[in-house]
């Protein structure tokens, strides 16, 4: 999902303690579907309740939420709108990809495979209303606050973050950067720290790189993005290198006679995004009662686990400032 | 070229001891009149200022400007090698920053530069209600007093005194200090523990803190030499409390 840039964008390294006290935009569907994929049985089974409800995400919703906010972050989440028209290929591409994944895993949980098995259930992952309904509801009770983007989630918290109502964005995809997020965290909902935390300052990026934003757009665009195919061949690299030799308008004027699609609609979908601007951000206090009914009471949990989790979020009511509110 | 020498080592080794605690990257930058440094933490919480002016060197050469990029963390490895009765020359050669220790023996340090993007920071402009001074280590001390049931300490000045507490889970712990100066007015401000340690880290480099205070305000601690020659200063974001 998302763009390819790995191979020209360079992160730091750093720690929770270098977040402390900001907030993070955090792009809902990416890490709730990160969860679900990844907070899974041995062999692929999701978590579960008695009734066969899928709990997976309201797992990482509350744990992972939790022990990030006790680290004294705050956290907006910030959920899909309608997607782009452009982006139905991409959609329909992972439907399939899901189907499929999921006929390999019930074949290979048959033949007894586990290992196979997850393989395939971590590809059938989906966002069913259900998980975004109940979702919603605990980050509710959590005192956590979200916002409905109008279009992508990743453009509206971009929009967060150059309006100063976020620090950064939350997000595995580097496509925050074409939207102009001035600041991208990367593996901050990661369970079991797989992954250390990667910072990605898109002034650095550019400056690093020696280009604008724009023709951070154009590469994306020949690389492929989630609203167009790309071209075959043309990978970040080679997409800078063509920039860098004057070639890319040549590149992308070619790539847009072969093919059916629209370029300047695409770098429009970066450059000017379809935003909810009248959003309200407020923070709640926790529901711990209401948690507790929630995932204890309807979803199975365990008792003990969920108040120590809720007990972290108090953080949120009590925060370090930053210096910035004084400039 | 660029050449300082310091009689004493400590002002450095404390200085970048409470600096690298805060920040991993800084850039110090030198001209005719001294060394200074500005630098704010990642999230901002934590503004630091070093100023070593040119009278406070036993030897001072800088032709032109020059902005010295540097992993904290590396220069605070080789200054802790430094020892107290040690002399401390800085120079800079082809992307080096170089340290040399004369003691007993010559020992010398070579530090890569760093290559990085530096936004020279400019503190906020605050104005406090309050000013006052405390000796340095008392307030060390109210730190290793307060940590026993808290990592939040609140600050208060009233007309009469300094007062440094928290209240635990486990208990509460004060303490009050006369200040002797005229303050007309009250203020207190509440911060986390661990940064105001990290500041304090700079334990060699005066016995005397100012303090402003506001109420629900930065912090703005100065460490300064009696001789005027050098200060070290910090500005500390607040945190707020509001009730569950």
């Amino acid at each position: 999902m998302g763009v390819k840039f790995k191979d020209i964008v360079e992160s730091d390294k750093i720690n929770f303690k270098d977040l402390e006290g900001t907030t993070i935009a955090i792009d809902a569907y990416n890490i709730i579907y990160q969860f679900l994929s990844s907070i899974r049985q041995q062999n692929g089974q999701p978590l579960m309740d008695l009734e066969g409800n899928i709990t997976s995400h309201l797992s990482g919703i509350l744990y992972r939420n939790s022990s990030i906010i006790d680290k004294g972050i705050k956290l907006i989440y910030v959920f899909d709108g309608e997607s782009h028209v452009y982006k139905q290929k991409t959609i329909s591409k992972r439907q399939e990809i899901r189907s499929e994944s999921e006929k390999k895993w019930k074949d290979a949980l048959e033949s007894g495979d586990d290992d196979l098995a997850r393989k395939f259930a971590i590809r059938s992952s989906k966002i069913s209303p259900y998980i975004l309904d109940s979702s919603k509801r605990l980050l509710d009770l959590m005192g956590i606050p979200y916002i409905q983007a109008k279009g992508e989630g990743e453009a509206q918290a971009s929009y967060l973050v150059q309006k100063g109502d976020a620090w950064g964005v939350g997000s595995q995809d580097y496509d925050c950067l074409l939207f102009g997020a001035d600041q991208i965290v990367r593996n901050l909902t990661l369970t079991n720290n797989i992954g250390e935390l990667e910072l990605l300052k898109l002034r650095n990026v550019l400056k690093k790189l020696e280009i604008t934003r724009e023709d951070l757009i154009n590469i994306a665009i020949l690389v492929g993005t989630d609203f167009n195919e790309g071209v075959k061949g043309i990978g970040a690299k080679k997409g800078l290198k063509l920039l860098k030799d004057n070639k890319i308008q040549k590149a992308i004027d070619e790539y847009e006679k072969k093919s059916d699609e629209d370029i300047e609609s695409v770098k429009n979908i970066f450059l000017n995004p379809y935003i909810n601007k009248d959003y309200k951000i407020k923070w709640k206090k926790v529901d711990k009662d209401g948690i507790l009914e929630f995932l204890c009471e309807q979803h199975g949990f365990s008792k003990e686990r969920v108040i120590n989790a809720s007990n972290k979020l108090k953080k949120l009511n009590n925060t370090q400032k930053s210096l910035e509110d004084w400039f | 070229m660029f050449k300082a020498e310091l009689s004493d080592s400590n002002i450095l080794k404390s200085s970048f001891d409470a600096i690298s605690s805060i920040v991993d990257e800084v850039q110090i930058q030198t001209d005719s009149e001294g060394m200074r440094l500005d630098a704010l933490d990642r999230s901002h919480i934590t503004f630091v200022h070093l100023e070593l002016k040119l009278s406070l060197f036993d030897e001072y050469v800088c032709d032109e400007p020059e902005k010295i990029n540097i992993d904290t963390d590396e220069l605070m490895k080789v200054l802790k090698r430094s020892k107290s009765d040690d002399r401390v020359i800085m120079s800079l050669e082809e992307g080096n920053f170089i340290i040399t220790f004369e003691g007993e023996a010559k020992r010398q340090f070579k530090i890569r530069l760093i290559d990085m993007e530096y936004e020279n920071p400019t503190p906020p402009d605050i104005e406090h209600p309050t000013k006052f001074e405390v000796p340095f280590s008392l307030l060390k001390d109210s730190i290793n007093d307060i940590e026993i049931f808290s990592e939040k300490i609140s600050l208060k000045v009233d007309s009469e005194k300094f007062t440094a507490n928290a209240e635990g889970d486990f208990g509460d712990a004060s303490v009050e200090y006369i200040h002797g100066e005229k303050i007309d007015t009250e203020a207190s401000s509440l911060f986390s523990l661990e940064k105001i340690r990290q500041m304090l880290k700079a334990d060699k480099f005066s016995d005397i803190a100012i303090i402003k205070l506001g109420d629900d305000m930065p912090l703005n601690l100065t460490l300064k030499m009696i001789s005027e020659d050098g200060e070290l200063s910090f500005l500390l974001a607040p945190r707020i409390e509001t009730d569950d």
